[in-house]
């Protein structure tokens, strides 16, 4: 089932956003439930490269094109940040893995990038951010594209409740029985 | 499977009722009707089991007071309505008792044959080991984790539940530090369950704990492992031995991932280790940890669907990624032990640290620096090692971070005001291991006792200052090793909390803390040039001020701008103590801003930034 189609609109959007914009597929029957945003700016981060990322995208319909801005943000002046964008869905189709590069030594610390995706399916699908300094490590962090209906909750398992009315997720444990 | 045959042996002899219902009576009235009481059927009791109570038919007035003969067996106790309850403790044969019920109306008798026999279903003694699949990573740590090396490790300090086939928990214990458990069990068939949880109930002078793994995509159910549910067999031995399976199946996780909780656990375990050995009735305030295979670090934030942005801890809870050919950090231990050890600043000691990215050749603000430091170095501490290693990517095939504490002075911009370097020489001062700059092996204990107290009250912001100052004054005669140490990371001797001699940035003339005096004020440069936008964690960012309060009374502090255009915006947060939370923020929009507070005598700290983050403009604090 190939089901997500994401286009890399712009590959190496330095810093007019502009440029982004101008590459918009045009939709005019879209309908765009919401428009997700979120920032790892301020956040709480285990150690990697200080690199920040904030997005948005929009919430479409099955089948429609959402648009996604993406922004990466760093400090680092020394090096060349290189990215690998890539859906994580292993059903996704029409997804090429993209590899960006930006020179940080230009003064530049803000790095738009514009996506395109679709899916036939409805859920939360994620692209993959791999972000890497030579030398300074690097960070993998994700976007979510919401298609169509997106239940509050992630399909899990049944949990059980303990004699003691605990809550337990219980898994098949490998036995060996002597 | 054999099932187990139960005996019960009768202390009995069937003897003929001596009474019967219906019958005598006296002195009766004519407003109440004497009792009329039936025999009770035969009561088979079982010896330390409470009896079901034994009550008498009566189809007179109610029995106001009772007497029975002979004695009841110890443990069974007769009430004035003639029934009889408790829990029998001495074995006793068929014996026919009589009760006699009276009123104001009469009496009357009833009979019960009771006997109280040995519960003698033999006991099997049901062992075993549990272990965890625990996944390495590859040899030499660069290439992430390698999967065809699995290898089995015992599951410690985990509760342990024995369930019998209605679903009864029946006995509970712990895994010891071999991951064995034993129980006495009664019964015919029966499961083991290990519940990925760490439990010591509190009591008084000792320690106590309370770590569970759950599951934040599923109900914040705590993650357990089970075996089948089967017979204890005909011999007085039983072996039971549970593994929790990787679920890894080649090329990607093909079934449930059973021992990543356990690998969580196992951490946590080796911690806490640690700390009870320096501190035995160390008290740990209860955690969860929260760990799920739809755990991504995206870039916002519902754990409810498992986007948590990154393996961290917000100061109630953990939070470890687990999506697969994303990020997964359930077998990166130093990443648990790092987070781990967040914890443990935040709930033992105090953490000062205001989070944002960052990365080991930053110049960070000197409060995170020392809190990641902090983090790496406990990360390593607990785990014994000091790489510290960060797997991710397709297949987790990938090392995305890799730090050796061992090479000190060798990282990229060393300094007081980086991570790597606290990093480093909190790792030195713990580990025997003697490297180029560190002849200091103290081990974890005198660490705690710092952190404990030292460190958690240190007037000053926490940072590496503080540390290596409480170190030197506890350790007096090591004062030439621990400026070694700090001289490998590019670090002159360090003698005050507060820094004395730095500055906040390279090319600044503010001092790292503006020391003032009541009636006093000070004045500092602001220096963004190496600040990203939205990056206020970096040194520089925010500029420092001590102060002491000679007596209690109420202040003013107010921070202006001296020279410059623009909105500058200054804020300022002023605390006190051992506490992280401020006593008092002033956050208003403008080019002035001020506090007038109540302040308890005692030396105050205070960070102060300034939102535009434009360079070279003048601003003034004052106390009054």
């Amino acid at each position: 089932m190939k089901t997500l189609k994401i286009i890399l609109a712009s590959t190496l959007l330095m810093s007019v956003s502009a440029m982004a914009m101008t590459s918009k597929v045009k939709e005019p029957s879209k309908k765009v439930y919401s428009v997700l945003e979120g920032t790892t700016v301020n956040q709480i981060a285990k150690p990697g490269i200080a690199v920040d990322l904030s997005y948005k995208s929009e919430h479409v319909a099955v089948g429609e094109t959402s648009d996604i801005n993406i922004t990466l943000h760093t400090g680092i002046k020394e090096g060349i940040l290189k990215v690998n964008i890539k859906a994580l869905e292993d059903d996704l189709s029409g997804m090429e893995e993209q590899n960006l590069e930006f020179d940080l030594t230009k003064g530049e610390n803000s790095f738009p990038i514009n996506l395109q995706a679709s899916s036939s399916l409805d859920g939360i699908h994620y692209i993959n951010f791999t972000l890497l300094i030579e030398g300074k490590g690097s960070r993998v962090l994700a976007v979510p594209v919401n298609v169509g209906n997106i239940t509050s909750k992630i399909e899990n398992k049944a949990t059980k409740t303990t004699s003691k009315g605990v809550s337990i997720s219980v898994s098949s444990a490998d036995e060996e029985i002597k | 499977m054999i099932f187990k045959k139960s005996f019960y042996f009768l202390f009995s002899t069937i003897l003929v009722f001596t009474a019967c219902g219906g019958g005598g009576s006296s002195k009766k009235t004519e407003s109440t009707t004497a009792p009329i009481l039936s025999n009770h059927s035969a009561v088979i009791a079982t010896n330390s089991v409470a009896i079901s109570t034994i009550s008498f038919a009566n189809a007179g007035d109610a029995v106001t007071s009772c007497s029975v003969t002979p004695a009841l067996p110890k443990g069974l106790s007769l009430r004035s309505n003639c029934s009889i309850s408790g829990t029998p403790t001495v074995n006793q044969s068929v014996t026919t008792y009589t009760v006699k019920g009276s009123n104001a109306g009469g009496s009357d008798r009833a009979t019960v044959n009771l006997s109280v026999v040995e519960d003698t279903e033999s006991e099997v003694t049901l062992s075993g080991k549990v272990t965890y699949d625990s996944v390495p990573f590859a040899s030499g740590g660069l290439s992430g984790l390698d999967y065809n090396n699995i290898v089995k490790k015992p599951v410690r300090g985990a509760v342990v539940e024995i369930v019998d086939d209605s679903g009864k928990t029946v006995g509970t214990t712990s895994t010891d530090a071999n991951g064995n458990y034993s129980f006495k069990v009664k019964g015919t068939k029966v499961k083991v369950r290990v519940l990925a949880q760490l439990y010591k109930k509190v009591s008084n002078g000792k320690s106590s704990w309370d770590f569970q793994v759950k599951d934040n995509t599923n109900n914040e159910a705590l993650y357990g492992m089970e075996g089948a549910l089967a017979s204890l067999g005909s011999k007085s031995t039983q072996t039971r031995n549970l593994n929790a399976s990787s679920g890894w199946g080649g090329n990607s996780y093909t079934s449930t991932r059973v021992a990543a909780p356990f690998s969580i656990l196992d951490v946590i375990y080796k911690a806490v280790q640690k700390i009870t050995i320096a501190q035995s009735d160390a008290k740990f305030a209860p955690l969860n940890i929260f760990w799920s295979k739809n755990n991504i670090s995206s870039a916002s934030e519902n754990a409810a669907i498992g986007q948590i942005i990154t393996s961290h801890y917000d100061g109630t809870a953990l939070y470890i990624l687990g999506k697969e050919n994303s990020d997964t950090d359930e077998y990166d231990t130093v990443i648990i032990g790092h987070e781990w050890g967040h914890y443990y600043e935040a709930t033992f000691s105090r953490s000062d640290s205001i989070g944002g990215m960052h990365s080991g050749g930053d110049e960070l603000d000197i409060r995170i620096a020392f809190g990641e430091g902090f983090g790496n170095a406990m990360g390593c501490i607990i785990n014994d090692t000091p790489l510290y290693l960060d797997s991710s990517g397709a297949a987790q095939g990938t090392t995305g971070v890799m730090m050796d504490l061992e090479n000190g002075g060798t990282g990229t911009n060393p300094g007081w005001y980086s991570e790597l370097s606290i990093s480093r020489i909190l790792y030195d001062v713990y580990d025997n291991h003697n490297d180029v700059g560190d002849i200091i092996s103290f081990g974890f204990t005198p660490l705690h006792k710092l952190f404990i107290d030292a460190e958690k009250n240190t007037p000053a912001f926490t940072s590496i200052f503080t540390f290596i100052t409480a170190l030197k004054n506890e350790n007096p005669g090591n004062n030439a090793a621990i400026d070694a140490l700090t001289l490998n990371e590019s670090i002159a001797p360090i003698n005050d909390i507060y820094g004395t001699g730095r500055v906040n940035r390279v090319g600044n003339a503010n001092p790292l803390y503006s020391i003032l005096s009541v009636g006093n004020s000070a004045d500092f440069v602001t220096n963004y040039s190496a600040v990203a936008s939205s990056q206020g964690n970096k040194l520089g960012a925010y500029n420092f001020v001590s102060f002491t309060i000679p007596s209690a009374g109420t202040y003013t502090i107010e921070v202006s701008q001296l020279g410059g255009g623009g909105t500058p915006d200054p804020d300022m947060f002023l605390y006190y103590g051992s506490s992280n939370q401020p006593v008092a923020v002033a956050e208003a929009y403008g080019e002035t801003d001020s506090i007038t507070e109540f302040l308890e005598a005692g030396t105050y700290r205070m960070a102060v930034i300034v939102y535009d983050q434009s360079s070279g403009e003048t601003f003034r604090v004052t106390l009054n």
